[in-house]
This record gives C-alpha cells, sequence and structure tokens, in this order.
C-alpha cells in the first residue's frame, strides 16, 4: 500500500487534475467505502482520493502494529513501536493538513476531522508511552523530573484523544461498540495512569529538592 | 490493549486509458503509448492494495505485508 501511495503522489503532481487550470485528465473514475459502514461509498474524479483513502489504511495498520508493539518489554519493539506510530501520527497531520478540504462533502465517518485527531493523539500518546518505558528505570541518570515529564506529555495526548473520542462518539457514525469501547478504555486508562505516575515521580523529584532547599515545601505539598 | 480497526475498501479501476490520452494531448501518440505498460503496473498495484481487508486477529506478518 505505501508503494502504490508513493506512485498516486508521482501521478498527481505529474498529471493536472484540476479542471479550472487548462486541461485536465478526465474519465477516472475512483470509489471507495467507508469502512465504519461499507454501504456508504462516495466516487471521485481525483487520485488525491485514493491517496488520502490509502494514508488512512496505512496509519490504521501502523496504529495497530505501534500498540502491539508498544506492549512488549523490549526496546526494540518500543523503538519499532515508536517509529510505526510516527508514521501513522505523520499521515493522518497529512490528511488533516494538506487534503482534508477537499474531502469534507465526501460523508464518510472514519476520515471525520473528529476521530482523525483522536487517531493522531493516540499516536503520539504510544510514542510517549514507549519512550517512558524506555527511560523509567534511568531517572536517577537523566533526572526524575524529565522521566515525569515524558510521563506527563503521554497523558496529555491520551487526555485529548479521550476527549476528542467522547465528541466524535456522541454523534452516529457506524463505528462497533466494541471498537468504540476499546478506543475509549484505551485512552481513558493510559492517560489516568500516565498523570498518576507523572505527578508520583514530580513528587518525589520536589522532595529530593527539598532536602536541600525549603523553598519548594509549597509545591510539594501540592502533589 | 487491543483496539479491532477494518480498512477502508476500494473497487477495482482503471486509469491507464484516462492517463494515456491524457498525455497524447499534451505531448504525443509514441510518448503516450511508452508509458502505457508503466501505468498499467501502477494500476495493478492500485487494484491490490486497495482491496486488502484487514483481519481482527491479523499476524503481524500480515499487518507488515499490508503495508
Amino acid at each position: 500500500m505505501s508503494a502504490y501511495s508513493k506512485y498516486a503522489l508521482i501521478i498527481l503532481k505529474r498529471f493536472n487534475w484540476d479542471t479550472n487550470r487548462g486541461r485536465s485528465v478526465q474519465g477516472v473514475q475512483i470509489t471507495w467505502a467507508d469502512s465504519f459502514q461499507p454501504n456508504l461509498e462516495f466516487t471521485k474524479n481525483s487520485i488525491l482520493f485514493d491517496i488520502f483513502c490509502c494514508y488512512y489504511n496505512l496509519a490504521i495498520i501502523y496504529f495497530t502494529r505501534a500498540l502491539r508493539l508498544s506492549e512488549i518489554d523490549l526496546d526494540t519493539s518500543r523503538k519499532e513501536g515508536m517509529t510505526k506510530a510516527k508514521y501513522a501520527a505523520f499521515l493522518i497531520g497529512e490528511m488533516k493538513d494538506k487534503y482534508y478540504g477537499e474531502f469534507t462533502q465526501v460523508g464518510f465517518h472514519d476520515t471525520q476531522f473528529p476521530h482523525l485527531d483522536m487517531l493522531q493523539n493516540l499516536c503520539m500518546g504510544v510514542i510517549y508511552k514507549c519512550l517512558f518505558n524506555t527511560f523509567r528505570e534511568s531517572e536517577y541518570k537523566l533526572g526524575i523530573n524529565k522521566i515525569a515529564a515524558i510521563a506527563a506529555t503521554a497523558a496529555k495526548y491520551y487526555n485529548k484523544a479521550y476527549n476528542a473520542g467522547t465528541a466524535f462518539f456522541q454523534n452516529p457514525s457506524g463505528i462497533s461498540d466494541k471498537t468504540k469501547t476499546e478506543l475509549l478504555s484505551l485512552s481513558y486508562l493510559e492517560s489516568l495512569y500516565f498523570d498518576t505516575v507523572a505527578n508520583t515521580k514530580y513528587a518525589k523529584h520536589y522532595n529530593n529538592l527539598l532536602e536541600n532547599d525549603h523553598s519548594h515545601i509549597a509545591t510539594v505539598i501540592a502533589y | 490493549m487491543k483496539v479491532s480497526y477494518s480498512l477502508k475498501t476500494s473497487q477495482h479501476t482503471t486509469f491507464v486509458e484516462s492517463l494515456v490520452k491524457h498525455i497524447e494531448e499534451n505531448y504525443d501518440l509514441e510518448t503516450a503509448y511508452s508509458f502505457k505498460p508503466l501505468l498499467g503496473k501502477i494500476n495493478d498495484l492500485r487494484n491490490k492494495a486497495t482491496s486488502v481487508v484487514l483481519k481482527n486477529d491479523a499476524s503481524d506478518e500480515e499487518l507488515d505485508k499490508t503495508s
């Protein structure tokens, strides 16, 4: 799929698909279906539609792999997990920033902005989760505050994903209850876990500082 | 934690003739037809790549191969 996406990008650049800009490519009928509601189809005369939908599929594959890899307690798996999650986040970013405007009328639920936003934040959460698990044992070498900051960033992204997901699922989308529950549980539980870890680490960090400098007492009490 | 997603699917399409015609209109017939075999291969790749169905229990190897 990534190989075809590369060719499709070349075809997009080398051929004129814009009817307002001279002679354009005519007669190409590209039809895609919504992944939540397979009977919902849309046809467009542009290779950009292929790129947009292939990016979505690739992002889902990379995200699925990143989730699996993030669960394995090995540095090599975490590193690979981070790479896959980065790819997925990049592809979703491209869809949101470069191409989304072209497809607002398509009517698909899976490529709606809040869903893409939720997926992108989940990918970012996975990246910081892997980063945290890689360095969690090195807190004395790197500094507890840095480890706490990584956990806090993971919590922030999972929380953003949860909020985007909650808003998205308020409207009927056709997504299965199973996937919906899995996504909301994942984002909620991970955000709760990393929030707790970040606060615990920050408390430890300020407690250590307190041994030399009592001006941090208010922060320690706050944590 | 596991998340079960399915992929978008697409109907098979043929864009070779349209693209060859476009090249012919902008260049010449010979140039247009020299691109036909390559565009045909890309079209086949497209139809293969866009009809993949992701199973919930797909193995890591299957996922890597699909991407």
